[in-house]
């Protein structure tokens, strides 16, 4: 325990990290499977299991990250800003 | 950040833990049972007592096709196994529509056995709760995610975890669920975290669709194909024939023992014949799943007059990850003594749900006991963690007791399950928890000891002629339901005991 009391983080705080990790974690997650299957080389087959796997780690992550900052618009960023990134890639990879 | 991190990630694990814990409860105590899914099938059908492996299976079940499917569009054959001595055949009629039946792989001769889904039942629910539409898959895929964070932070966070397994402090309320909860949870930790990534690996298709719809333009099919290897175009050797004579049950015994051959050592497990009685068959062999981890099964294909048309060997590094992780889920490959390993982390997993969902109704008791009323919580904690054992057991009576040709019996089946849910649940919700455990945790025992009965009185079967004729996979189901029985009422003797020492 922490010698210095913190303040505890309320319950609408934890709900908020749990919206982000589930549901924020699944965005993440859906848009760099989606992303991933076109952009990564080989065959499409071994694309889409590659994308859809590391998806999943992808998903993990996020939701372990959305517990560690204090604030909650943090949480959110570390779910929009992958989001951002994917959409822009896929974007990008749609025109080339 | 960290102690923040401690603390947003205790309260999500203690409040939020609930409704996962109930859940995944039910997913791993159904689950530690589908692997032992084939034994279960094969209690649930006693009838079937004579069915043994033999060499012939491939020549007999296509005999047996050729007169029943004759015009079907696709045979398929699941061959018998030392776990499943049954031959299983599917055939997909003329206008579409599968159909199945049960044969014995010595004879051909379709098994008369009772209409029951067996071990099947268990199985479906460990995944799809049999809730509507797909909502059941759903919820499991995102707990299993809670799971994992769960997992993961608590190794990041948990300071005392090697000491916390050695910890437990019985008889002391609250501190020993605290104690029995985090030994259930460290003991076989790696397997938590691989049975739940695995598992989301297995509902892939269904939970995480969004690069196959991208790579394949939504043709979850021709996804299917690429992954089984059967996408990829078949070198043709030679042109094709005009047409051979329809297929003889001798072409695909020979063409199983070439596979085999072929595999060194492999045995075939599934042989998928498509347009059986056209003059261009051809028939797909694969290597039975309980022979390598990995699912993605190699498999043969052959023309109707025995040659070889098309091989698989296994997918690129990504296929091939994939089939380990998801074979790694199923355990197919497993032998008696591994099987029974992942079947107690399975139930340690059940037992830290239990222990969790227990602790959370202890840890928030008003100090004040006289005052204090049973929650919603602590009543469905009693319907979750005894009314599912208890379904369990009451599908596995109804098995026994409904009569043998009753029409819809598997649904029978179906419905004493979740009417016997209800029942607990129904109890839970009028009794006040602490008798309600005692009172179910009863009704549990009896139904445990109860399942083997009824089989006593069929001549030639039951418990003492299977262990006398060495039918150890019947007799296994059958003790270990009686250990169950005993067990249940063992600890419902001791709580009730304890209940009335409290009083005085």
């Amino acid at each position: 325990m922490a010698l210095v009391k913190q303040a505890a983080p309320g319950r609408k705080a934890v709900l908020n990290r749990i919206a982000a990790a589930l549901g924020g974690g699944y965005a993440v997650a859906a848009l760099a499977a989606s992303t991933l299957a076109v952009m990564l080389p080989g065959p499409a087959i071994e694309a889409a299991v590659t994308a859809h796997l590391l998806a999943y780690l992808l998903f993990v992550l996020v939701a372990l990250a959305v517990f560690v900052p204090r604030r909650g618009a943090t949480a959110w960023a570390i779910v929009l800003l992958p989001c951002a990134v994917f959409l822009l890639a896929g974007w990008l990879g749609s025109r080339g | 950040m960290k102690d923040g991190f401690r603390q947003t990630m205790a309260l999500a694990h203690s409040w939020a833990g609930l409704f996962p814990g109930w859940l995944l409860y039910a997913v791993f105590l159904t689950g530690s049972l589908t692997y032992y899914r084939q034994e279960i099938s094969q209690w649930m059908r006693p009838e079937l007592s004579g069915a043994a492996v033999d060499p012939q299976a491939p020549l007999h079940a296509v005999e047996r096709l050729r007169q029943i499917g004759a015009d079907a569009r696709l045979w398929r054959i699941d061959l018998p196994d030392a776990r499943n001595p049954v031959t299983e055949i599917l055939w997909k009629g003329k206008e579409g529509g599968f159909r199945s039946d049960l044969l014995d792989p010595r004879t051909g001769e379709a098994l008369r056995a009772r209409q029951t889904m067996g071990g099947d039942f268990l199985f479906y629910f460990h995944f799809d709760l049999n809730a509507p539409g797909r909502i059941g898959r759903w919820l499991i895929c995102f707990a299993a995610i809670a799971m994992l964070v769960a997992i993961i932070s608590g190794i990041i966070t948990h300071r005392r975890i090697f000491a916390d397994f050695f910890t437990f402090r019985p008889r002391k309320g609250q501190r020993s669920w605290l104690d029995a909860h985090n030994v259930a949870g460290v003991v076989a930790l790696p397997f938590y975290l691989m049975i739940s990534f695995t598992g989301l690996v297995t509902l892939t298709s269904m939970f995480m669709p969004w690069a196959i719809q991208r790579a394949y333009h939504g043709d979850m099919a021709a996804y299917a194909r690429d992954l089984a290897g059967r996408g990829i175009a078949p070198v043709v050797l030679h042109a094709r024939p005009m047409a051979s004579p329809p297929l003889s049950s001798e072409t695909v015994d020979h063409v199983v023992k070439r596979a085999e051959g072929l595999w060194r050592g492999g045995r075939a497990g599934r042989i998928l014949v498509d347009d059986p009685a056209s003059g261009h068959a051809t028939v797909t062999v694969e290597r039975r799943d309980s022979d390598g981890i990995s699912y993605d099964l190699p498999w043969l294909r052959f023309e109707g007059d025995g040659r070889l048309v098309a091989r698989h060997d296994g997918g690129g590094p990504a296929v091939t990850t994939q089939g380990w992780l998801y074979g790694l889920h199923l355990a197919r490959f497993s032998g008696a003594g591994l099987r029974f390993l992942f079947f107690l982390s399975g139930l340690l997993g059940t037992a830290m749900m239990a222990t969790g969902l227990i602790l959370w109704v202890v840890k928030r008791r008003p100090k004040d006991v006289a005052r204090a009323r049973p929650t919603a919580a602590e009543r469905t904690n009693v319907a979750v963690i005894a009314g599912l054992p208890i379904a369990i057991a009451s599908l596995l009576l109804a098995n026994r007791l409904l009569p043998f040709g009753l029409p819809g019996r598997m649904a029978w089946e179906a419905s004493a399950f979740f009417l016997a849910w209800i029942a607990a649940l129904v109890n839970a919700l009028w009794m006040t928890p602490a008798r309600a455990w005692i009172w179910q945790g009863r009704w549990l025992g009896l139904l445990c000891l109860a399942a083997p009965v009824p089989q006593l009185f069929v001549p030639g079967s039951g418990l003492f002629a299977w262990i006398g004729s060495g039918d150890m996979v019947r007799a296994s189901v059958d003790m270990a339901l009686v250990a169950t029985g005993l067990l249940a009422l063992g600890i419902t003797t001791l709580m009730k005991a304890r209940r009335s020492v409290a009083r005085a």
